[in-house]
């Protein structure tokens, strides 16, 4: 058989193309991994798996919109503005849909988080920051972005994409310089801040796919390069089996008790005031799944929303976190999370919005 | 199952059996077959030994129930062959012969083709059903016998049904299907259309495997095969037969390989007969069955082809050449001609055409009388003298009519023009001209001809020049534009009709033109390299000209002295055709056509008694009678099962169809139902189908229907038909279960998209983005989805109901890569830096859950060795990110031990993340050095080593990817041949007695 011939030429070739695609600076061969016969990796977290504590909590349905919920926005007035995975926006209880919302099309129907501020109402979408009611109603900024979390902190309404933060200033977006201790740029998967802070006080909490960061409010003002703390998710001790933040909320008052991250796997993180970083693993898969922008803060409670996990109610003992769970959502899809007066609002994947009230 | 033909059965069964082997098997000579004489050396011509063919469904003992790879058979046989030669695609190749043997015979590879796709888990893939389509056809003397063998994969652990649109030649008589799967073999039958199809329904949802072999068109057919078994391939069998044309003193045998887009006119109407991106209208009810998905530009070829003509005998044809593809030819033992398509030219994209003169001087008439069905048929091959004498040449008004429809646009379009101009620059000065082109409406260049004279010419290839191709081709509006001018008494009209012939509505053109005509004589032009053969010879018979097809290689001189030739030639009317020795019935055409001198004529009748030794020919040569009598000799002994009487059927089926061929009445149906019947044709009202009666694949799997698609043929636009062309991505590309955003681009008149996702039964529909322009779907990957890379299908549905269909890769990904140490130091000191060099690993013990993911071992592995960022943190609270740096990738990391560092061991901890957001950690010991100790280093000999086998690897892997990317260039063959080629030698060492080995073939 002389087909042999023919390969070995080939072959030849291809290790000739090979030495050039190695020297190369792109070369393929670079990202080719070096083969070995035991595998020499470590659990990616460690530290406990804990069950979240069960309560009972009473659950009130208060509409079903037959989407996936993924933001969930109270008016004060007992009714209830919803945003949805890929459906846009729809209003529970009382109060009508803005016409701003029912003109909105193609990824701007693809809801991520909601905020009011300064008597606006915002929505951040897959095809950017939407003005649905207040001055400027039907107004958009950063068309051309996917926004992906909203924060109001010292006044001022902060929205996150995946290439940086953005401020709301003058009619407009403007961005904020700030990079993490490397110079790395921060594509924002979620953000938080405290409330009720003084102006300058407490920081403003930057989740990405590699990490958290936190940025002293105060240093957010003006218009030079920022640098960011970083809080890298997996060196925590705990450690976290990832550094995929989805959700943010601050802990307590102000937040001189640090930040809690949802992670898209790992869990929840504590990240303390100093720059401690603790990793809170749960028993079930999916209770360790939180899903994107599914945080919310009630007082001293936070809650996330996680993948088939339920809703979890967290609060800081110590230097550790409590994990409860309603016992009534406690294998829910929980894809959106906001609060008031009278307890937790929950979306779900299924469609349902419901109202949980706690114990304090 | 059981015949329904009153053909005997073991002769059949013969013929059967041979043919099957011809491109699976093709080790040993078929008597019946195509070879049957003389019969050739067996380990040259790949043809199968006489064996009885048991019934239907039972089982054959075949040597080799594997198909024949890509690359396989045709350039093996010619393998075997004295005076082997490669030709390329050129008009003339040297006849004379030497008779060297180059290489022993049966010495090339052949083994079966691998499948294209592959099971995942909760993941399946059918990309292209039909991996491989393998051609042998035998020419003696004027008539073709074909077989087409389709090969059906089904990788997926889902029952599949393949449905593939192909095109075979408008004159093809397709008498015969059966298809083998594993060792068994299931002939067909005939029936009424939709009496066939009702068998075939049954049969799918019993899970029996079944094949249904329908034609649209003459040259349209339609394969479905259901039930192909989960890991199964199924070879369907075709065979037709089909008289080779003659014409200006040349044989041309074609095979067309893939089918143009056709343009559909009309009204959408509800509901679709079929697969195709168009969908029925009010005037081509059956529009979604004659346009197949066509395969988007850049894409890999879904198949190949592989052709292989004998030219038997081989001393009967001379200055044989390939114009359309690259060819290698020999003779064989057997003395036949070989030729086959080079293994680097099987990418089907255009026909393939063969032409050759035949040797010594060719007689003015020769019969082939045989009998069959009972009956005993005449063909009768007719030469009339070319050089009578002419009549007084009127002169022409020629109207050139000029498609710049979409699909023209481009080299087609050009040629087109270059074909006018010349043919503009080359009319007489008596002659007058108009040129009018069309695409979605007609435009004339002027209100009437025009004057040949030199500054009409001039303006006219102004005129030409500002052409271009785009829109439709509402091609009705361009015949009545051509034909509805007043005629000029003093001059012959001569309409050229210029176009790629891309439209559905074949028959409503071709009857216009025979409305229309009146005395102008129609020229059928076909530009292309898929030219639609059936409506560019209709519209020649129907205009009473003649067809010409220029491929795009063609130069136009020649084109349009051939045009001019005929053009020029005076015209033989009122003709009649009588015989002397012998009385002939049914005699087809029964109205003779016009003839222009020299132009051959094909007649086809029963025949009582003994064949013709003469046969008389009366018509009017302009005004003047003319005859001519002519001898009659025995035709070339063609060889195998009789065909005269098939031809004659098909004949006389078109004959019926052609005078009404858009609504033919039911009487005239039900004499083509009745004569398809008892010659076993397929036809517009009758199919072939082929049930297997005792196996079954389980019928509660899943159905997977897996519509082939075509190639767009070489030289025509893409965009010039679909607009531009619809891409589609997922980002993030690499995706943990989460939610990705699928895009798609696409054309501007798109009105839907959908999209079914690989975890989902129902397609969804996509948001148009206004703000972007594009669509836009927001998906869920479910949270325990495997990881592996599935396929998103995506069809976007154009405003005019077309629909195009583009899939997109989801890889989902939840494995971090390792990480391998390059270098790191033993021991460092205290206030020094620590450097760090680590490299993504693949751990052997993954691989074979790699190997088990959906979507190919390659997407897998390269999941699991990619990395986007190395963080190393030490003991003393630093963390250093790494950066990729030299000719290896390598990761470098930094560190700096402080002052105060105790000394002792120290553990780093390492951790990488993928674009996915996986995490993977290890650990890095090193030793703090106590002051005065030295530092060392480490790991640099087995780093050394590692990078080596890396390279090696990546070498590997390299080398392969070029295989692949040869393959992808070439079409499979050479890639096929290249892994097996070694594989036979294995296969030979480990079964040294098998019967192949024997024959000197392969197995």
């Amino acid at each position: 058989v002389t087909g042999w011939t023919i390969p070995a030429r080939a072959l030849g070739l291809g290790l000739l193309l090979s030495v050039a695609a190695l020297g190369g600076k792109g070369g393929r061969a670079r990202h080719i991994a070096v083969p070995v016969l035991v595998d020499p990796s470590l659990p990616a977290g460690a530290g406990p798996a804990t069950p979240p504590t069960p309560v009972a909590c009473p659950v009130e349905e208060l509409a079903r919109v037959g989407r996936r919920v993924t933001a969930l926005l109270p008016d004060g007035h007992g009714g209830l503005l919803v945003g949805t995975f890929d459906g846009g926006l729809v209003v529970a209880g009382p109060g009508v849909l803005p016409p701003a919302a029912r003109a909105l099309a193609g990824r701007r129907l693809m809801v991520n988080a909601l905020a009011a501020w300064r008597g606006t109402v915002w929505a951040a979408t897959q095809g950017g920051l939407v003005a649905l009611a207040g001055p400027g109603a039907g107004e958009v900024l950063l068309a051309e972005e996917a926004v992906s979390a909203l924060a109001e902190a010292g006044g001022e309404l902060y929205a996150g994409t995946g290439h940086g933060l953005w401020r709301l200033a003058g009619g407009g977006a403007e961005a904020v310089p700030v990079t993490g201790p490397d110079g790395e740029a921060l594509r924002v998967t979620a953000l938080a801040a405290p409330g009720g802070v003084g102006p300058g006080e407490g920081h403003l909490w930057i989740g990405t796919s590699s990490g958290a960061y936190s940025l002293p409010l105060a240093a957010l003002a003006g218009a030079g390069r920022k640098v960011a703390a970083w809080h890298p998710l997996v060196f925590g001790d705990p450690p976290a089996p990832t550094d995929v933040v989805t959700a943010l909320a601050v802990l307590g008052d102000g937040d001189g008790d640090g930040a809690v991250a949802g992670t898209d796997d790992g869990g929840l993180v504590r990240l303390g005031p100093r720059g401690e970083v603790v990793g809170v693993r749960l028993t079930e898969a999916l209770a360790n799944q939180v899903n994107p922008g599914a945080a919310a803060k009630a007082g001293p409670a936070l809650a996330f929303g996680t993948q088939g996990g339920g809703l979890l109610v967290v609060r800081a003992r110590g230097e550790a976190l409590e994990v409860a769970r309603p016992a009534g959502l406690a294998r829910a899809a929980v894809s959106a999370l906001a609060a008031d007066r009278a307890g937790w609002l929950v979306g779900t994947a299924d469609g349902r919005v419901v109202r949980v009230r706690c114990p304090e | 199952m059981r015949l329904a033909s009153s053909r005997p059965c073991g002769a059949l069964a013969a013929l059967s059996t041979s043919l099957l082997l011809a491109c699976g098997s093709p080790a040993s000579p078929a008597p019946g077959g195509l070879g049957a004489s003389p019969a050739p050396d067996a380990s040259a011509i790949r043809l199968a030994p006489d064996r009885p063919l048991p019934d239907a469904g039972q089982e054959l003992a075949i040597p080799s129930a594997a198909p024949e790879p890509a690359g396989g058979a045709a350039a093996a046989a010619v393998g075997g062959l004295r005076d082997r030669r490669r030709v390329e695609a050129r008009p003339v190749l040297p006849a004379s012969v030497t008779a060297a043997a180059t290489r022993s015979a049966g010495a090339a590879a052949v083994a079966a083709p691998a499948l294209t796709g592959r099971a995942g888990a909760g993941g399946l893939e059918v990309p292209f059903a039909l991996v491989h389509t393998c051609v042998r056809a035998q020419v003696s003397g004027d008539v073709a016998r074909v077989e087409v063998t389709q090969y059906y994969a089904n990788p997926s652990p889902d029952r599949l049904e393949a449905i593939y649109t192909f095109p075979l030649p408008p004159n093809a008589a397709v008498t015969d299907m059966l298809f083998r799967i594993g060792n068994r073999v299931v002939l067909s039958e005939v029936h009424r259309r939709e009496e066939a199809r009702r068998t075939y329904e049954a049969a799918r949802a019993a899970g029996k495997t079944a094949a249904l072999t329908e034609q649209e068109r003459p040259n349209v057919f339609t394969q479905s095969v259901a039930n192909v078994p989960p890991g199964a391939t199924v070879a369907v069998v075709l065979r037709y037969v089909h008289e080779v044309p003659l014409d200006d003193g040349r044989y041309l045998f074609h095979f067309p390989t893939t089918i143009g887009p056709r343009y559909v006119p009309g009204a959408p109407v509800s509901g679709s007969s079929g697969p195709g991106f168009s969908p029925d209208t009010d005037r081509v009810p059956d529009a979604s069955r004659v346009t197949p998905p066509v395969v988007a530009p850049g894409a890999p070829a879904p198949h190949d082809v592989d052709i292989l003509v004998r030219l038997v005998p081989g001393d009967a044809f001379e200055d044989v050449a390939a114009t359309s593809h690259r060819v290698e030819t020999g003779l064989d033992e057997g003395g036949a001609r070989v030729v086959a398509l080079a293994e680097d030219d099987r990418r089907p994209d255009k026909d393939f055409a063969l032409t050759w003169r035949a040797a010594g001087t060719a007689p003015g008439a020769h019969a082939l009388v045989q009998r069959e069905r009972g009956g005993d048929y005449l063909l009768l091959f007719l030469q009339p003298p070319a050089h009578v004498a002419a009549a007084q040449v009127r002169p022409k008004e020629l109207v050139f009519l000029l498609d710049k429809s979409g699909s023209m646009s481009g080299p087609p379009m050009e040629r087109a023009k270059a074909l006018v101009a010349r043919a503009l620059q080359a009319s007489g000065p008596d002659d007058t001209f108009q040129i009018i082109a069309f695409d979605g409406a007609a435009q004339s260049m002027t209100e009437g001809s025009l004057p040949a004279t030199p500054a009409n010419v001039a303006r006219g290839l102004a005129w030409l020049e500002q052409l271009s191709g785009g829109g439709g081709t509402e091609m009705l509006r361009g015949i009545e534009a051509a034909l509805a001018q007043p005629a000029d008494p003093r001059r012959l009209r001569m309409v050229v009709f210029c176009t790629d012939g891309f439209i559905g509505n074949e028959a409503e053109i071709i009857q216009a033109v025979a409305r229309l005509r009146g005395p102008a004589r129609v020229f059928g032009f076909g530009i292309g390299s898929s030219v639609n053969r059936y409506l560019v010879e209709g519209v020649g018979r129907a205009g009473r000209g003649a067809a010409e097809i220029v491929d795009l290689k063609e130069s136009p001189e020649a084109a349009v002295q051939r045009l001019f030739r005929r053009l020029d030639r005076p015209v033989l009317t009122e003709l009649e055709a009588s015989f002397e020795g012998a009385e002939v019935k049914d005699l087809l055409p029964d109205r003779l056509p016009d003839l222009f001198a020299g132009q051959p004529l094909v007649l086809a009748g029963r025949l009582e008694g003994a064949a013709p030794h003469h046969v008389l020919l009366r018509g009017r040569l302009g005004q003047e009678p003319w005859s001519a009598r002519i001898p009659v000799t025995a035709g070339l002994a063609s060889g195998g099962e009789p065909v005269a009487g098939t031809l004659w059927a098909r004949r006389r089926i078109d004959a019926l169809l052609d005078a009404s061929p858009v609504a033919p009445d039911p009487e005239v149906v039900e004499q083509v139902v009745a004569t398809a019947l008892r010659f076993k044709l397929v036809t517009r009202y009758t199919s072939l189908v082929a049930v297997e009666r005792e196996l079954r694949v389980d019928p509660s799997l899943r159905l997977r229907q897996a519509v082939v698609p075509g190639l767009m043929p070489e030289g025509v636009s893409y965009e010039g038909i679909f607009g531009p062309a619809t891409s589609v991505e997922v980002l993030p590309a690499r995706v943990k279960p989460g939610d990705p955003e699928l895009r798609v681009e696409a054309p501007p008149d798109a009105a839907a998209v959908q999209v079914t996702l690989p975890f989902e039964q129902a397609p969804r529909d996509a948001l148009r983005d206004p703000a972007r322009g594009d669509w836009v779907l927001r998906f869920l990957v479910p949270p325990t989805w495997p990881d592996g890379s599935y396929l998103a299908r995506v069809l976007v549905v154009r405003a005019d109901g077309r629909r195009e269909e583009r899939t997109a890769p989801i890889r989902v990904d939840t494995t971090p890569a390792a990480l391998a140490v390059l270098s790191a130091p033993s021991s460092v000191r205290p206030g020094e830096e620590l450097r760090l060099r680590v490299k993504p690993a693949l751990p052997a013990s993954r691989l074979p859950a790699l190997a088990a993911q959906a979507g190919g071992l390659a997407s897998a592995l390269k999941g699991a060795m990619e990395v986007k960022e190395v963080l190393v943190r030490a003991p003393w609270g630093e963390v250093a990110r790494a950066r990729m740096e030299g000719p290896v990738g390598a990761y470098a990391a930094v560190l700096h031990v402080p002052e105060d560092a105790t000394p002792g061991p120290a553990g780093l901890e390492v951790v990488a993340s993928d674009a996915a957001g996986n995490v993977s950690r290890r650990g890095v010991e090193v030793r703090i050095a106590a002051p005065g100790e030295a530092s060392s280093g480490g790991r640099s000999a087995l780093a050394l080593a590692l990078l080596a086998a890396g390279v090696a690897g990546a070498a590997a892997l390299l080398a392969v990817g070029f295989l692949a990317m040869v393959r992808r260039r070439r079409g499979p063959e050479p890639l096929a041949r290249l892994l097996l080629a070694g594989s036979l030698a294995e296969m030979q060492r480990a079964h040294p007695r098998h019967p192949a080995w024997a024959r000197g073939g392969e197995p």
